[in-house]
């Protein structure tokens, strides 16, 4: 009898510890889901690895805070081995556009088309998006051609059709994919901290590679375009086309640039006439939709690159500069002369003309 | 597969659960064999990176079994030598010239452990110690058992087989919830501490040629001095609570390595409470008969006392140089064998002086006892730079200190410890006193729970956040 009321004991204080254990658990998620909502910051810009869990988040609060332009690209918008501060939209922040940059470093125009869905289907509308269009990224060699962001693919699934699932690689998020997805998701919907981790990281640890290559040769950049003339066939063609279709529809402007490139350093791979036809094209896409273009693609010296494409901080001043003056027409209030603040060079007078191959 | 990992963890569940399928002996150990092999075999499955591991072993096995039929003092004597050289060839000691090793790679995970083990059963068998006949299988599941295989502890065989071969006590809540509490602790430790520590070493490190003053950087070398000792008991003593509780779902019980060395009042103390089993080991088969041969060779009555200090140095010298294979290590087993027999030398001084009881009092007396500790402290997180560092950059790091600065950070880190040590000291017995409420507080199931459950949320959060492989293990490498 005795040993029953012990062994029934025993079963008591084992239930009530393991209800103690998961209270404490239960509270301790729930204590850090509310420090990072609450203080997790608004970024500059995405992480290079950002989470679904981030993006859904900086949609809403844009769906709340309508920003002036969006900017659509690839590591040249983000600001490759640049601190945040020192790329060309946190300058136009500075100086009072509410700018957001969703570029990211492996962004390509399937990125750039679900991110334009995601944001339209969102309620946001911004007075104009701002598309970089680098021939690079059309390279159907290049595994990044071809590949969707996790965070976007995986808020995506609703627009994802059939064609696109099997024409595009839709990666687990490269970092963790020890972990079954079904667990990914489990975890994520449990705890901000794991679904958010890699954006958390790059806050702790920064997000900012050391700068560039020490001695700059052009045959590391060979295989970057590939010269074969674009057409309906190439993926990155398909999704330029629908990204300005959609937007179109939804009504907001688009404001498109041929990337910076630096011809000097690449002289031997780009200066021909093919390159300029891809250009044209590409160029020529946006605006049969309504889109304006900005022809950058040789509007740089060669002492504003950090390699082929990437900017210098003095470069990015330069896209600042080119940008606010696309921006202008589209803004009550203008983003302002950058040069007043900061000594920016003059643009080359080439940038603000038409592409100059069509 | 790394040590402490959740894929370890993963692998200890798998294999605990077999284990607890039955409680037949025979069922216990086949299942041991198994997993003791597969996790062996985790680090590779290649044959030639595994032979000269496995030569260890059988030349081990046979040297027993001989031993076990001939108690010939000759050929213990050989097969003692052969094994001890075999060992410092697999290790690749600098003292052997280059030609003696192995010319390609090849696992050498945790032998200096088995190493110990299979000494500790030759010499065992020859004294006709052993509690039995040993049997390969027992002989493989004692030198390669998983839970101790790549950092220790170091078990006696007796005490291990018994552990195997008893009929173990049910696995019940209670006994459950013991063993998670290690785990979970120990994890916290190697994954969340010893990262922090050691970054924060790293960190001085890098900074202390910046300072231009040397009070600056005297700081700077205190930080790196205690940081670098407390990492390595975090990370070891870490790694040891996992293991003990993951050999306890295994129904094991396996040595405590780690008993709060840091409130040792003197260096002898300090060895009974770090790396426990090793220096076990060490006054076993080193100090012990190295002591009564002295003896035995003894001249006169009055030099027996200093024999012992003698025999200390020896017994901790080889300490240090097990350690490692470079002269570093020589210096270290100097300093380690210096404060084990200064320490010995003191207390047969004041015995001398004040009589055994007085000796006593004194060294319970609360000033002496924090001064004690201190010293201690500081003389083993000294003794650590030559754990981590090579001559060339600890003669940077004097230079950086001139004699005056080197004069500073020794005091500051004897005097810190002083204080430091007895603020952990009252923190420590008041929150674990059972007659306040505090104490009763913290030792209640429930308050321990909810204790463990936090470490483990926090451990799970930063081993996210880090996203690293699973953390590196100090005593690994030896």
């Amino acid at each position: 009898m005795a040993g029953q009321r012990t062994a029934a004991r025993r079963r008591r204080a084992a239930l009530i510890c393991l209800l103690v254990a998961l209270a404490t658990a239960a509270a301790l998620l729930l204590l850090q889901n509310i420090a990072i909502a609450a203080y997790f910051p608004r970024l500059s810009r995405l992480t290079t690895d950002f989470s679904a869990a981030y993006l859904q988040r900086e949609l809403k609060v844009m769906a709340v805070r309508q920003p002036q332009a969006i900017f659509l690209g690839d590591s040249v918008l983000w600001g490759y081995a640049l601190p945040p501060r020192q790329t060309a939209i946190a300058i136009l922040s500075s100086h009072g556009c509410t700018c957001r940059n969703l570029s990211f470093k492996s962004g390509n125009p399937a990125n750039d088309y679900f991110l334009a869905r995601l944001f339209v289907a969102s309620g946001i509308r911004p007075k104009a998006v701002v598309l970089e269009l680098n021939q690079a990224v059309f390279n159907e060699a290049d595994d990044y051609y071809r590949t969707l962001a996790p965070g976007v693919a995986s808020l995506s699934g609703a627009f994802l059709t059939p064609e696109d699932r099997a024409s595009l690689t839709l990666t687990a998020d490269q970092s963790e994919n020890r972990v079954p997805a079904w667990l990914d998701r489990t975890l994520s919907g449990l705890s901000l901290l794991y679904a958010m981790r890699s954006d958390i990281r790059a806050v702790l640890y920064g997000d900012t590679e050391p700068s560039a290559r020490p001695r700059l040769r052009p045959e590391l950049f060979e295989g970057t375009y590939n010269l074969l003339p674009l057409n309906d066939k190439n993926i990155g063609v398909r999704y330029l086309k629908a990204t300005a279709d959609s937007l179109r529809q939804a009504r907001i402007p688009l404001v498109a640039f041929l990337t910076p490139t630096n011809h000097a350093l690449l002289h031997d791979y780009i200066d021909n006439p093919r390159y300029r036809a891809n250009g044209a094209y590409i160029a020529g896409i946006v605006e049969r939709r309504g889109g304006r273009v900005m022809n950058l693609d040789a509007a740089f010296p060669q002492s504003e690159f950090i390699d082929d494409t990437h900017l210098t901080a003095a470069g990015q001043r330069r896209l600042a500069d080119a940008l606010a003056a696309a921006l202008e027409p589209y803004m009550k209030r203008s983003v302002g002369v950058l040069g007043d603040r900061a000594p920016v060079a003059r643009l080359h007078p080439r940038a603000r003309l038409k592409p100059e191959f069509r | 597969m790394n040590v402490p990992s959740y894929e370890l963890f993963g692998f200890a569940a798998l294999a605990a659960i077999a284990i607890n399928l039955s409680k037949a002996p025979a069922w216990r150990r086949a299942v041991l064999l198994v997993a003791n092999l597969a996790f062996l075999l985790s680090f590779t499955r290649n044959a030639l990176q595994l032979a000269p591991f496995a030569g260890l072993l059988l030349f081990g096995f046979v040297a027993v079994k001989l031993m076990e039929r001939h108690k010939r003092k000759a050929s213990f004597t050989a097969l003692m030598v052969a094994q001890i050289l075999l060992f410092c060839i697999l290790k690749r000691y600098e003292f052997l010239p280059a030609s003696f090793f192995l010319p390609f790679a090849y696992l050498t995970v945790g032998m200096s452990y088995i190493f110990f083990k299979i000494l500790h059963l030759v010499i065992d068998a020859f004294e006709g110690a052993l509690p039995e006949r040993i049997s390969p299988v027992s002989y493989v599941n004692y030198t390669l058992n998983f839970t101790s295989l790549v950092s220790g502890p170091i078990p006696f065989y007796r005490d291990y087989r018994r552990t195997e071969s008893e009929r173990p006590a049910p696995l019940d809540a209670h006994a459950v919830a013991r063993a998670v509490e290690r785990i979970v602790l120990g994890f916290f430790k190697v994954a969340v501490i010893s990262p922090l520590l050691y970054a924060v070493f790293q960190r001085s490190v890098a900074l202390l040629p910046a300072m231009t003053a040397i009070e600056q950087r005297a700081g700077y070398a205190c930080a790196i001095l205690v940081a670098f000792l407390i990492y390595v008991y975090v990370n070891f003593s870490g790694y040891m609570d996992f293991v003990i509780g993951v050999a306890r779902f295994l129904r094991l019980e396996l040595p405590e390595n780690f008993n709060r060395p840091f409130v040792s009042g003197g260096f002898i103390e300090f060895w009974s409470r770090w790396h426990i089993t090793l220096a076990n080991w060490i006054r076993t088969y080193v100090y012990s008969p190295l002591l009564l041969s002295l003896l035995r060779r003894s001249p006169s009555r009055r030099v027996e006392p200093w024999l012992g200090v003698f025999s200390y140095f020896v017994a901790f010298f080889v300490v240090g140089i097990w350690h490692g294979r470079t002269s570093t290590f020589i210096f270290l087993g100097v300093l380690l064998g210096l404060g084990v027999s200064l320490n010995k030398w003191y207390e047969i001084a004041m015995t001398q002086r004040l009589g055994r009881l007085g000796y006593r009092a004194l060294c319970t007396h609360p000033i002496h006892l924090a001064f004690a500790r201190g010293l201690t402290f500081a003389w083993f997180a000294i003794s650590a730079l030559w754990f981590w560092a090579n001559w060339g950059e600890l003669g940077r790091l004097a230079a950086l200190l001139t004699p005056f600065g080197i004069a500073v950070t020794v005091f500051a880190l004897w005097f810190g410890a002083v204080v430091a040590l007895l603020a952990y000291t009252y923190v420590v017995e008041r929150a674990g006193d059972a007659g306040t409420f505090t104490g009763s507080v913290v030792k209640s199931a429930y308050f321990r729970t909810a204790w463990s459950t936090a470490l483990m949320v926090i451990t799970v959060s930063v081993t996210v956040l880090l996203n690293a492989p699973a953390p590196h293990l100090v005593y690994k490498v030896f």
